[in-house]
């Protein structure tokens, strides 16, 4: 969205944030131009033949018959909802303090907030790269200054990160926070091992910074693995985790949460304007979970995000050239490549599209130019068809490419 | 927690964010009270079937366009914009009009906006003081105007801002809720509506227009809003779900000037109201189902507010005074002078009756001699019993004194 900075007869009417705010231009990159017939892997949505229609139905008639007036009027939070968090961070073994747990509309809700609380223009944020610029992009909007870890094929680089700490100390500069998403991690689907994670916590700690972990893939492996939160580390006073019911229920409820130092939860808690998200929506979500489901419904969501990610490897396996390395994903949406010198993926992309197909490239998770030779390819939300049909269709463009450049 | 000794957490928060308020709490009450409160919703009306439907309809229709990442439900916005419209509000368009989670979260960013510490924030004294405190927090300085029995006194508005000006003092915006007013049920007539809306454009201040209780008309002549007077835009009209659907959905929305609203979104930073709930509630709301609801939900209305009079003429010393509302939740009432709310409210508490003190409606420590009761919640029966208990307050605090 563009602003007119001038804001006419209002101008001096606004406060110098809103000012402020109409001169900012976006880091955020132009996606592809897809056309309606393009078979879509650019974006992460979620595969809509899973969602749980019949169980949100039945639990908004169960929710109402049960307790209309505790439901549907004014309401201070819900505790259902802050008790089930509880208890799936307990099951991984965190020790929570309610008090430390917030519900709120989506876990953007909470990358929006945390630089209204941390950060004044001029400070430093340390990103991975690539990421999720969709946060970035928050940081970046209040004056941020974005540096950049690389991420390997086991997550953040953890010695890169050292280095950048103790040169960021050496220069007085004391950075806000860490983001990271350890767990099949977006745009690469990498997990960080747990070694690395105590690592970093341990940085954090001996740095004083804030750890984010954004764990929206969390629940999402595909096979078992022993990569902990970074609740349960040492150094976990400084870790902010976010976690979200949008991938294992669905992105359009909006329902994510928080749990953080007292001092970060308190102010996250003033800042969320609205105060409390409503007791429909929140007790609707608690209904949902009941008798086991929400556990059922996420073993069902493991295997078929699992068989999806399967399909999509064996496809690029069978038409990417050989020279395109691509990473196999244990869990999450995405498969990640790196492309060879001779296919950028932009203009790859654009042949994608004229072939029906497109990805996302690289380019869009890095708040630095990087990611030019990168591509993200999302294997959630598209049906296994047209996977391989997509799959089939980037390796025609790719071979296209190649051949137009000798 | 502990905190490593050389570093403080603290020190990495923002300016804004060194120093927080306390969030507040709600108020007890002992067993057996009958509270009159809150303004809540009528629990015997909730739409409870027609919600069923919509979920199980628009899950149906479009279940990843339901479910999925997605913007606000641009059906929702349109209904909203005609409605706005039907209403006279004809410069409502769905790039000026954004739905949010309760009117709560635009009183909390119009702030955000418009007002940088010590600036200036005009309020009708009594008002809904939740609006006021979230203006406060972002360090605005409140400034009252006070209600007379036809809303806001206009006169006095007037007044303020010439003083205001003549000390160079440029104030934001005026926060008022002209129709069925809460705390004060009151109506602002056509004529100082008018004026209003051409007072602002004469200082050039904006004017916050809270409808929240606009279509809870049960008598009486429908006014224009002042968004539908307002020909140079200067108002921004705020209007919810809360009153006419349940305030537990969080659904409201917002129309003003188009580098306002374009403000507000910017600062609504999870973007989207959820692509369910919006669509739920378009659905409940679609093809004439929102007004035929609102009809019952009026005519429930009306009725607990009689029975309320009645049983306030009955058993109030007929030296309290109050207005009869034409819409809304509420009926305020002024206390004789021997009759200071405090003591009302101890006695009431023996009573085991409660309201919302005046006091708690002014942003400056007026109102020690009035009270809110709400008939929007109790039924009948509750509604009978805690007003002539708390008639025998008000009449055992007499005798005391």
């Amino acid at each position: 969205m563009t602003l007119n900075p001038d804001g006419g007869h209002y101008e001096q009417l606004f406060s110098k944030a809103a000012q402020r705010v109409a001169h900012q231009s976006s880091i955020l990159v132009d996606l592809p131009n897809e056309t309606p017939e393009t078979i879509s892997l650019a974006f992460g949505d979620a595969d809509p033949h899973i969602f749980p229609a019949q169980q949100i139905t039945a639990s908004v008639a169960g929710l109402l018959a049960e307790d209309v007036d505790a439901v549907m009027n004014y309401a201070p939070a819900d505790a259902r909802l802050l008790a089930v968090v509880q208890q799936r961070l307990e099951r991984r073994g965190v020790s929570v303090d309610p008090s430390q747990l917030m519900i709120t509309y989506g876990s953007s809700q909470v990358l929006g907030l945390l630089p209204q609380i941390f950060v004044e223009p001029g400070d430093t944020i340390i990103v991975e790269g690539p990421t999720f610029l969709g946060a970035v992009e928050y940081f970046a909007a209040a004056g941020a200054k974005i540096e950049t870890i690389p991420v390997g094929p086991t997550g953040m680089d953890i010695e890169a990160l050292a280095a950048c700490l103790l040169d960021l100390q050496h220069r007085n500069i004391r950075p806000k926070f860490i983001y990271t998403i350890p767990t099949f991690q977006n745009p690469t689907g990498t997990l960080m091992p747990a070694v690395a994670r105590a690592r970093l916590v341990a940085l954090a700690a001996e740095f004083g910074v804030l750890v984010v972990e954004d764990d929206a893939y969390g629940d999402l492996h595909f096979k078992e693995h022993n990569s902990p939160s970074m609740l349960t580390l040492p150094g976990s006073e400084w870790v902010l985790h976010i976690g979200t019911f949008s991938k294992i229920l669905a992105p359009g409820i909006r329902m994510a949460w928080a749990y953080g130092p007292p001092a970060v939860m308190k102010r996250l808690r003033a800042f969320k304007s609205e105060s409390d998200c409503g007791t429909f929506v929140t007790r609707l979500v608690s209904y949902m979970t009941q008798d086991g489901w929400l556990d059922r419904h996420i073993s069902l969501l493991r295997s078929h995000y699992a068989a999806k990610s399967t399909a999509m490897v064996a496809a690029i396996a069978e038409h990417f050239p050989k020279d395109v390395r691509t990473n196999v994903p244990e869990g999450g949406f995405f498969v990640y490549g790196y492309l060879p010198q001779d296919l950028p993926a932009v203009p790859l992309n654009d042949i994608a599209i004229a072939h029906g197909a497109s990805f996302l490239p690289g380019t869009t998770g890095y708040a630095n130019g990087q990611g030019t030779h990168e591509m993200r390819i999302a294997f959630s939300f598209q049906t296994t068809p047209n996977l391989v049909t997509g799959i089939t269709r980037i390796g025609a463009a790719m071979r296209e490419l190649r051949a137009r450049n000798s | 927690m502990t905190i490593n000794a050389q570093h403080s957490l603290d020190a990495l928060f923002s300016t804004r964010a060194k120093t927080v308020a306390e969030s507040g709490s709600w108020g007890d009450e002992a067993e057996g009270t009958i509270s009159l409160s809150y303004g809540f919703a009528d629990p015997e009306h909730f739409p409870v079937k027609q919600l069923v439907d919509a979920t199980a309809e628009i899950l149906a229709e479009d279940v990843n366009g339901a479910l999925n990442y997605g913007p606000t439900y641009p059906g929702l916005v349109k209904l909203v914009v005609d409605r706005l419209h039907a209403r006279g509000v004809t410069s409502a368009t769905p790039a000026n009009t954004m739905i949010s989670y309760g009117s709560s979260q635009i009183l909390a960013l119009i702030p955000q906006i418009l007002v940088d510490p010590g600036d200036t924030v005009i309020v009708e004294g009594p008002c809904f003081i939740g609006a006021v405190r979230s203006f406060q927090e972002a360090g605005a300085k409140i400034e009252t105007v006070p209600v007379r029995a036809d809303g806001m006194d206009i006169d006095a508005l007037e007044t303020m801002l010439k003083d205001l000006k003549s000390r160079k003092i440029h104030p934001k915006f005026i926060y008022t809720t002209p129709t069925y007013q809460n705390p004060t049920g009151t109506l602002m007539p056509l004529a100082n509506r008018k004026r209003l809306v051409a007072l602002a454009d004469q200082y050039g201040v904006l004017i916050l227009e809270d409808d929240a209780y606009g279509d809870l008309r049960f008598e009486g002549e429908a006014l224009p809003q002042l968004a539908a007077l307002d020909t140079k835009g200067w108002v921004i009209h705020v209007a919810t779900f809360s009153k006419i659907l349940a305030p537990g959905v969080r659904m409201a929305y917002c129309t003003g000037p188009d580098a306002v609203i374009k403000r507000i979104n910017k600062f609504k930073i999870e973007g989207s109201s959820g692509p369910f709930l919006t669509r739920m509630v378009e659905r409940f709301a679609a093809d004439g189902k929102l007004d035929t609801h609102i009809s019952v939900l009026n005519k429930t209305y009306i009725r607990k507010r009689n029975v309320m009079l009645a049983a306030m003429k009955k058993s109030f010393p007929s030296d309290v005074r109050y207005e009869i509302p034409q819409g809304g939740f509420f009926i305020y009432c002024y206390l004789p002078a021997d009759m200071p709310t405090a003591k009302v409210a101890a006695k009431a508490r023996e009573h085991k009756v409660a309201f919302l003190p005046g006091a708690g409606c002014y942003a400056n420590g007026q109102g020690q001699n009035e009270i809110r009761l709400a008939f929007s919640y109790q039924n009948d029966a509750n509604i009978s019993e805690g007003i002539a208990r708390l008639g025998a307050a008000m009449h055992a605090v007499r005798a005391e004194a």
